[in-house]
């Protein structure tokens, strides 16, 4: 936010925007800009020194000055904190600008942001935050948001940095396979039995499978064995892919199948060992566990000879030899078996899911291949996962899938569940997406974004979730991007109680309350317990949540005369007695050095140190959250306030020590602001608590003064000298809203919208959900600048 | 038995809380050494960081000659390790202009990319790949995951701060690409439960969609071709593909973001690839006999996971020692653990609750120097139980340790006045013989870019050009 917002309070407090001359603007870089900039900075801003890295000649004219708009604020907030031009540089006296020099320059540098064209900036894909995309998996599936807790916890806002790093990716397919693994059961039992995996038994000895053989041999009386579990009474298939070495003659290599020690087929192999085959028997089967055997019954074949009579095939016995042959033929040789696989496949294991029955609209049956079924199944579900219509392309991919998984003997919802899987890890899934098709134009084009990108970003901005059926159904209607259509939408999904997303985002981010699960305070001194913490957030939480349903002002964030409490948090409202129990009730509050965010203890807690509240804190917070001013920070080597030399003396309290360093005028510019805001919370301790005494014991002194000879002696009074300034409250509220609902810092242009939203809000009399009407309807919210 | 080094998600879950065996896992690339016939184990590089900078009076030793017998109170912790620590003074990094205010925003982001962000895109994140990574480009190709990034604190956040600079400077050590900064891991369960739990995803039969092999050749390893490919990892290939689509129709301005995206499916493929080849090794080896479980190596450490809360200690050990255990398994040859970020943090372990920032700002004030030290004792001490786990563990004709560069630092010299000069720096390791340990250089001819150059190719990363500032790689490793 603006840096050199402070001297709205030095100076006049102007929260009007009025319309700002271009051409006036262009020529005061001429005639007041340039004279100054060369007088006061290039001494040592020039293109050879560039002190601090900074070359001030580069520029040329104001639209030049906007290109790099941050460089110019940060000038204007030093010259405003009389922290530039210095006083004096080696040798060398620097001469000063006068008041009204230093006032005219800073005011150029406010008003410059109207020199930026109409443009709604850059970018429009991102993807989903941690939050978003748990809420949007609970919608999409019906599972349980918890299951994304291991991806990486963010949230959206301005900067929100949203590239997918490799952790990410392997998050989202981990998430992909524990949902679709629960949800989605084979529709039919498979077992398959690598060779490497089955056991073979030889002599009465188990030999345990081994993972280097591809396939496993099976001679003389060995068996070869497996466990099989069988989840119903039905009839299943075993498929055994074998082949045999040395067969000669016509008799197969003969292998019985026993289940459960009962005989249930006769496996005859002729496939050699170059091409192995399939083999195939089907037994009704018990429910229950069960041995799976193979054994050879011809283990030996007769050369040829004299022919032989063959030999009935009877169910072998183990230890049953092959001694009987006649003698006079040549000797008999060992028949080898060679399994590489064995497969059981049956009915239905288990009973599709709710979720599985959801998502699968078609089955393949006579009608209705497959491929065709799967093709309907990826369209129906891609619409929603993609929140808007999928293309020829994307469904195209999606099938590839299910053909890779199909060919791959795959049964259907297994490689339908490969196809979804692909869908949650797409990026048209992780990212919100324009509408496709309506890309078309040239590079700096400005277009409208798509219905259902729209959509997506209004239900995003205040559910953090995927669109809901009557969102959806208008932007396919076509019909979201009146502004009169998306006004009832907002306001629709704002009393909704999915809307408490856009605090748990929005507010959270800007009270700093993100904060409060971490923040580190002395836990025992201030009773700060897990409930408490959670207490905290809660109250903001519904306090924000009021005040946004009820379309209230936001002036009461600064001051209201109610608020919510539980138990635990009356204690440091001093109402204990008042308000019981760990449910949060609304209290109207009576003491008005209370209500309002600045002396909730949350907020409170928060700008406090871990022993000791910091009145700098404090203010700069107030400043900066409230009333959109951020003064620059102290130079690295002027430690805080707090920790200056020689104020450790017992003698001087807080108040006093901070006092002695305002005497340098550039400490004092800023902290003559800052300061006073801070002392008039001095009331409540590190965690919002009441208190008469310092932590010296001394009496708090709450009585400050501000620019403009405003006295104030209470939280109270303070609280209603600040909401005087109403206009650059509800500037600064409507800037940080509007970063947060584009995710990414304000440019020039955005903040001459801000600038007019702010205007319409407070002639609507501030009302909070008019905010949010403004900033959905706004330029920069509809549209896009293309970039090739 | 199956010789399968992933463990069932179930058995890994029943190992928080509890020491689980685990498995070494194949090891592949570990060259064969000719002169005495075994295997020669990779340099493995790990960095801990601490925010803040140290006092610096109370840090470093007096001289080269008497420092080992007299360590500086700081790094006194050492003791039992100090043959293994080479102490580093003088070392610099940037000065921070032209972003004048800011006093820590950037010491982490510069502490391993040794540069600065992109001043004219400083709301977003625009600084260039950190040496972790580039490192991790290379020698992640032999391994599970090519990297860890762990921390005892969530990083992150949206919005500018100082300077207007984005806030992810201030919890970002790592950078993949100059625009994309990696979160960390906190969870030890998490950690634990990436490294080594199975993912199980069906063989192809056959053919599949071909994976382009140029993607993932193998740089100079001695790693196997592709056997075989996956079912998931043919559906990422297909999904990466139908990505470009997409990229073909957004704005040049979004078409970074679906390179980052698909470059992620790519490494998640590489990472996918990397698993199944180190199990086709483990089956390839059991076949010829020639396991690298021949080398001697200890049993893998074990690693308690705590349940509940854990005090700050507890969490940097227990994070290290996963860090270790995915060293000596060969899980990962990189990685990097951030103790603390530079606001926020008090020590409650220590006799006294201040912030370590707020202390940093000391004016010079002796009892508040005291404190500091404390906290960097403290600090080293963490360290250097991490140093010792790692001795403790054989591998080959040495220990862990002989084969790693571990190197402790703070983006900081002195918190006071934001100094990035005489960087607090400690490295312990040998780098497979390539860092002469047990010294104290009192002046270095180098910064922070030469060092990160030096230790670098140490592991045998090849880089372009030295990383960041540096020009060369720092002469006083060796």
């Amino acid at each position: 936010m603006s840096a050199f917002g402070l001297l709205v309070l030095a100076y006049v407090s102007n929260g009007s925007v009025h319309a700002v001359e271009a051409s006036q603007l262009v020529q005061a870089f001429d005639t007041q800009i340039k004279p100054f900039v060369s007088t006061y900075c290039l001494d040592c801003h020039n293109s050879e020194k560039a002190k601090g890295d900074l070359d001030l000649s580069k520029f040329s004219s104001g639209k030049s000055a906007l290109s790099q708009f941050h460089i110019w604020k940060d000038a204007a907030g030093r010259v405003h904190a009389q922290d530039m031009p210095p006083a004096s540089k080696p040798g060398k006296e620097l001469k000063q600008p006068s008041e009204a020099e230093r006032a005219q320059f800073i005011s150029w540098v406010r008003d410059l942001k109207h020199l930026a064209p109409k443009d709604p900036g850059r970018g429009t894909i991102r993807r989903l935050s941690q939050v978003e995309y748990a809420n949007t998996l609970r919608d999409l599936l019906g599972v349980d948001p918890k299951v994304a807790d291991q991806v990486p916890h963010d949230a959206i806002g301005e900067g929100f940095n949203s590239s997918i790093s490799p952790l990410l990716m392997e998050k989202y397919l981990l998430v992909a396979d524990e949902i679709l693994d629960q949800a989605i059961k084979p529709d039919q039992l498979q077992v398959t039995w690598k060779a490497g995996q089955l056991d073979v038994v030889n002599g009465g000895k188990v030999e345990p499978g081994k993972i280097d053989g591809t396939a496993r041999t099976l001679s003389g009386t060995t068996e070869i064995i497996a466990q099989l579990a069988t989840p119903v009474d039905a009839t299943y298939t075993i498929k055994v892919r074998a082949a045999t070495e040395a067969v000669l003659g016509k008799e197969p290599t003969k292998l019985v199948l026993r289940i459960g020690g009962k005989d249930v087929g006769e496996v005859k192999i002729t496939a050699t060992p170059r091409a192995p085959a399939t083999y195939s028997v089907t037994a009704k089967l018990p429910a229950g566990h069960a041995k799976v055997s193979l054994m050879m019954t011809n283990p030996v074949f007769q050369p040829p000879a004299p022919p032989a009579k063959r030999k009935p095939a009877t169910p072998p016995k183990p230890g049953d030899s092959t001694a009987a042959e006649k003698p006079e033929s040549p000797p008999p040789e060992p028949r080898i078996a060679i399994i590489e696989t064995i497969e059981v496949t049956g009915p239905p294991a288990a009973k599709p899911s709710d979720l599985q029955r959801r998502l699968f609209v078609a089955v393949p049956s006579k009608d209705l291949s497959r491929h065709d079924a799967a093709k309907m199944i990826a369209e129906s579900f891609a619409r929603r996962a993609y929140r808007r219509p999928p293309t020829v392309n994307e469904i195209g991919v999606l099938l590839k899938v299910f053909d890779l998984a199909d060919q791959e003997d795959e049964v259907f919802s297994q490689a339908v569940k490969l196809m979804l899987k692909a869908v949650l890890v797409s990026p048209a899934f992780l990212h919100l997406t324009p509408d496709q098709g309506s890309i078309t134009g040239k590079d700096g084009d400005i277009v409208a974004l798509g219905d259902h990108q729209l959509a997506a970003k209004l239900s995003y901005l205040f559910w953090s979730t995927m669109p809901d059926a009557e969102l959806s159904a208008l932007a396919d209607a076509g019909k979201l991007r009146d502004p009169v259509v998306i006004e009832q939408q907002v306001r629709r999904m704002i009393m909704d109680p999915r809307s408490r997303t856009l605090f748990d985002g929005f507010g959270a981010q800007w009270l700093d309350l993100d904060l409060l699960d971490t923040v580190a305070v002395d836990e025992k001194k201030y009773a700060l317990t897990k409930d408490m913490r959670a207490a905290m957030r809660e109250e903001a939480a519904l306090f924000f949540g009021t005040i946004l349903r009820e379309d209230r002002p936001v002036l009461e964030f600064i001051d209201a005369d109610f608020t919510f409490l539980n138990g635990t948090l009356a204690k440091a409202y001093g109402l204990e007695n008042t308000v019981k129990g760990p449910q949060m009730t609304r209290v109207t509050l009576s003491d008005r050095n209370r209500g309002g965010v600045l002396t909730m203890p949350g907020v409170l807690t928060v700008t406090s140190l871990p022993n000791r509240t910091s009145p700098v804190k404090r203010g700069a917070w107030v400043l900066d959250r409230i009333l959109g001013e951020k003064p620059p920070p102290p130079p690295a080597d002027v430690p805080p306030l707090e920790q200056q030399a020689g104020n450790d003396s017992l003698a001087l309290n807080l108040r006093q020590r901070m006092e002695r360093h305002r005497v340098d005028p550039v400490c004092f510019s800023c902290h003559q602001v800052i300061d006073p805001i801070g002392f008039g919370l001095e009331n409540f301790d590190v965690v919002g608590r009441w208190r008469e005494r310092d932590d010296t014991g001394a009496l708090v002194d709450a009585v400050g003064e501000l620019p403009g000879k405003q006295r104030f002696s209470t939280p109270a009074e303070l609280k209603r000298i600040l909401i005087k300034r109403k206009d650059d409250i509800v500037r600064a509220l409507t800037y940080r809203a509007l970063a947060y609902s584009l995710c990414r810092s304000l440019t020039p242009y955005d903040e001459v919208v801000a600038d007019r939203i702010a205007e319409d809000v407070a002639k609507d009399g501030y009302k909070f959900q008019t905010l949010w009407v403004r900033i959905t309807t706004s330029y920069p919210f509809l549209n896009r600048r293309i970039s090739r | 038995m199956r010789k399968n080094w992933l463990i069932d998600r179930r058995t890994c879950l029943k190992g928080l809380g509890v020491a689980l065996a685990l498995p070494l896992l194949e090891t592949m690339g570990w060259a064969e050494n000719p002169k005495s016939g075994g295997y020669k184990p990779p340099v493995r590089l790990g960095w801990m960081y601490m925010p803040n900078g140290v006092s610096q009076g109370h840090f470093w030793p007096k001289d080269a000659k008497t420092w080992l017998t007299t360590l500086s109170p700081s790094l006194e912790p050492l003791r039992p390790v100090v043959e293994h620590i080479l102490v580093l003074d003088g070392l610099d990094n940037l000065d921070r202009a032209p972003f004048h205010q800011n006093g820590h925003i950037l010491a982490l982001a510069g502490w391993l990319t040794a540069a600065k962000p992109n001043p004219d895109k400083r709301d977003q994140i625009n600084i260039a790949p950190s040496a972790d990574q580039i490192a991790a480009e290379h020698l992640g190709l032999y391994t599970a995951l090519p990297s860890l990034e762990l921390g005892t604190r969530r990083n992150g956040g949206n919005g500018t701060g100082q300077d207007g600079l984005h806030t992810q400077y201030m919890t970002t050590g790592s950078y993949r690409t100059a625009t994309q900064p990696l979160p960390v891991e906190t969870s030890p369960g998490e950690v634990y439960k990436r490294l080594f739990t199975s993912r199980q995803s069906k063989q192809l039969k056959s053919g599949g969609p071909k994976v382009d092999p140029t993607q993932f050749k193998n740089t100079g390893g001695t790693a196997g071709t592709e056997e075989g490919t996956s079912l998931d990892r043919s559906m990422l290939d297909l999904v990466r593909e139908g990505a470009t689509d997409l990229r073909k129709q957004v704005s040049n301005d979004d078409q970074h973001q679906l390179d980052d995206y698909m470059d992620s499916v790519r490494s998640l493929e590489k990472r996918v690839i990397a698993i199944e080849r180190q199990q086709a090794e483990a089956v390839k080896a059991a076949a010829s006999g020639k396991s690298t479980a021949s080398i001697q190596r200890s049993p893998p450490l074990e690693v308690k996971i705590p349940t509940g809360e854990m005090k700050w200690s507890e969490h940097v050990k227990v994070l290290g020692d996963l860090l270790i255990l995915a060293f000596q398994s060969d899980a990962t040859r990189v990685g990097t653990l951030i103790t603390s970020y530079n606001q926020g943090l008090s020590y409650p372990e220590l006799p006294f609750s201040d912030f370590h920032h707020d202390l940093s700002h000391h004016q010079k004030r002796p009892e508040i120097l005291d404190k500091i030290a404390q906290i960097d004792r403290f600090n080293i001490e963490q360290f250097s139980y991490l140093v010792s786990r790692m001795k403790s563990l054989k591998e080959g004709s040495g220990t862990l340790l002989d084969n790693v560069i571990f190197t402790w630092d703070s983006g900081l010299g002195d918190g006071h006045g934001h100094t990035t000069t005489r960087l607090p720096t400690v490295i312990a390791g040998g780098g497979g013989g390539t860092i002469r340990s047990g010294r104290y250089v009192p002046k270095v001819t180098g910064n922070q870019g030469d060092l990160l150059t030096g230790i670098l190719a140490r592991a045998g990363v090849p880089m372009p050009k030295p990383i960041g500032c540096g020009t060369k790689m720092l002469p006083e490793l060796s």
